[in-house]
């Protein structure tokens, strides 16, 4: 495994007015990572993959892919490195008005020059891998939750990324179809050799994903390391989020740093 | 007008990225559908309402007129009104209301459900995919849409005035060729095309700063069409103060 981390978040500060998201975070995603983030809902976990994406800018620290500092990039190029990352949304964000084809295609007709032949081959080998063959022509309207996450999964594959990006991959999904989307992401970045970062706040989820956790509370990092790490942890915050008992140092406290727009 | 601004420049900015790469600056089928539904959808309400106007202005100076034996000055005063005037600013009222409305509820519903956002993390600019196409449809059927105003209001006023005033409407034709100036029709199509602009800029930036679910959609909506329809208004006036101040 390399030394160099393909994104590390160096003191990173994100404000919102007076309120602190995010306050001082050091974390390096190191390739072929699968880094589960736990933590609080609202406790600012998918605004550091915004971050990562270059949609937020830090407050204070420095965002870096590779060797690159996110926020310092023109947008073209920022725009160039996007398309290297895979980004699947809680709720899909399938374009409504396409259907599961050309929600597929768009990237790929966007951002490359492949030929229409080879952009065919890439959707049907995409929805074969998440299961969802035969779905071409339908609109995400005629899409179940857990379907359309898998299209959207399918989307976030089809320019070949080195790194995904989940937010909250298992929200609002049966167990049994929780536990497919979870397979689904161990199987894929272990068959396409990337690195995944995934946020969420169902540990059973986590604990099956995870080759690597961290948890974020209060906006500062207060564990990393294996899930083992994780089951084992003294830090009674760790242990009553990981326990989710009611009895311990949480607060109902949540600092609503998801939702900033 | 600060940010109407901002979104222009940012919007050019990234369609001038793609062009640099090689690129068309938008996809051809997002602007073909956006000009379909901005032009082709437009026509009957502009047509209308256009129509109807153009024959209550001529049936009530008609009417006024007549008293002084001036009534034959009807097509005159229309086709002034309407090529310099009304056809711009009715079209530019009606697609605000229709085409605004519906650029902000598109956008604004696409932003609420993270789609915009999709397409952005996509490296795909959602400025020149979303608004640069329906920014060039309105701005340049605008004025398209501006002449079958114009037309649409001397049909009904020709209509009344043969009705009422007795003036057959090959007269009434005759009195507007020689009434026809060419500097009305630039002024109004140039002002037709920069009210589209206008309304186009003023729609995509309310959908695009959408916050606040369902409700916030609506609200946005409402204040597309009622800023819009307030600029489309107090830029006419001062156009017309410019105007009247060049040429004296």
């Amino acid at each position: 495994m390399s030394d160099t981390p393909l994104v590390h978040l160096e003191n990173v500060v994100l404000r919102y007015g007076d309120k602190t998201v995010l306050d001082g975070i050091d974390l390096k995603v190191m390739p072929k990572d699968r880094l589960v983030i736990v933590g609080q809902s609202g406790g600012g976990k998918s605004t550091m993959l915004r971050l990562i994406l270059g949609i937020l800018r830090p407050t204070a620290g420095r965002v870096r892919y590779r060797h690159v500092e996110v926020q310092r990039l023109r947008r073209s190029k920022l725009n160039l490195l996007r398309s290297r990352i895979g980004m699947v949304y809680q709720y899909s964000a399938l374009i409504s008005s396409m259907t599961v084809r050309e929600n597929l295609a768009l990237p790929v007709e966007e951002l490359s020059r492949k030929s229409k032949s080879e952009m065919e081959a890439l959707i049907e080998e995409n929805l074969a891998l998440v299961g969802m063959t035969g779905t071409e022509d339908k609109m995400p309207s005629e899409l179940s939750g857990g379907m359309r996450k898998r299209v959207s999964l399918a989307r976030a594959l089809m320019m070949r990324p080195e790194l995904i990006l989940f937010d909250e991959p298992s929200a609002g999904l049966d167990p049994v179809i929780s536990s497919v989307i979870d397979e689904l992401i161990i199987g894929l970045t272990q068959k396409t050799g990337a690195t995944s970062v995934i946020v969420t706040h169902e540990m059973d989820s986590a604990f099956r994903i995870a080759s690597r956790m961290t948890m974020l509370y209060q906006g500062k990092i207060i564990e990393d390391g294996t899930p083992d790490k994780f089951r084992n942890s003294t830090n009674p915050v760790v242990h009553q989020f990981v326990t989710g008992t009611t009895e311990g140092p949480i607060m109902e406290t949540p600092l609503n740093a998801d939702s900033p727009k | 007008m600060g940010s109407i601004f901002w979104l222009l420049l940012n919007t050019l900015e990234e369609v001038g990225d793609n062009a640099r790469r090689g690129r068309l600056p938008f996809r051809l089928s997002m602007l073909f559908a956006q000009t379909d539904r901005t032009g082709v959808g437009s026509v009957p309400l502009v047509l209308m309402v256009s129509f109807f106007l153009g024959l209550t202005m001529a049936l009530l100076t008609g009417y006024q007129l007549e008293k002084f034996g001036t009534e034959r000055l009807v097509p005159t005063l229309i086709t002034i009104a309407f090529t310099r005037e009304l056809g711009p600013l009715l079209t530019g009222i009606v697609l605000a209301a229709r085409i605004g409305a519906a650029y902000t509820a598109e956008l604004g519903t696409m932003q609420v459900g993270e789609e915009v956002e999709a397409i952005e993390a996509m490296g795909i600019g959602p400025l020149r995919f979303l608004v640069a196409p329906r920014l060039v449809a309105i701005s340049f059927l605008m004025p398209c849409l501006s002449v079958v105003s114009c037309l649409a209001a001397l049909v009904g006023s020709s209509l009344i005035s043969w009705a009422t005033l007795n003036l057959v409407p090959a007269a009434y034709f005759d009195a507007v060729m020689t009434s026809l100036v060419i500097s009305d029709i630039v002024i109004g199509l140039f002002k037709a095309m920069f009210f589209g602009l206008l309304i186009g800029l003023i729609a995509c930036y309310q959908g695009l700063t959408v916050t606040g679910g369902a409700e916030g959609v609506g609200r946005a909506t409402t204040n597309s069409v009622v800023i819009a329809i307030t600029t489309v208004i107090g830029f006419d006036t001062l156009f017309n103060i410019m105007v009247t101040k060049i040429t004296g």
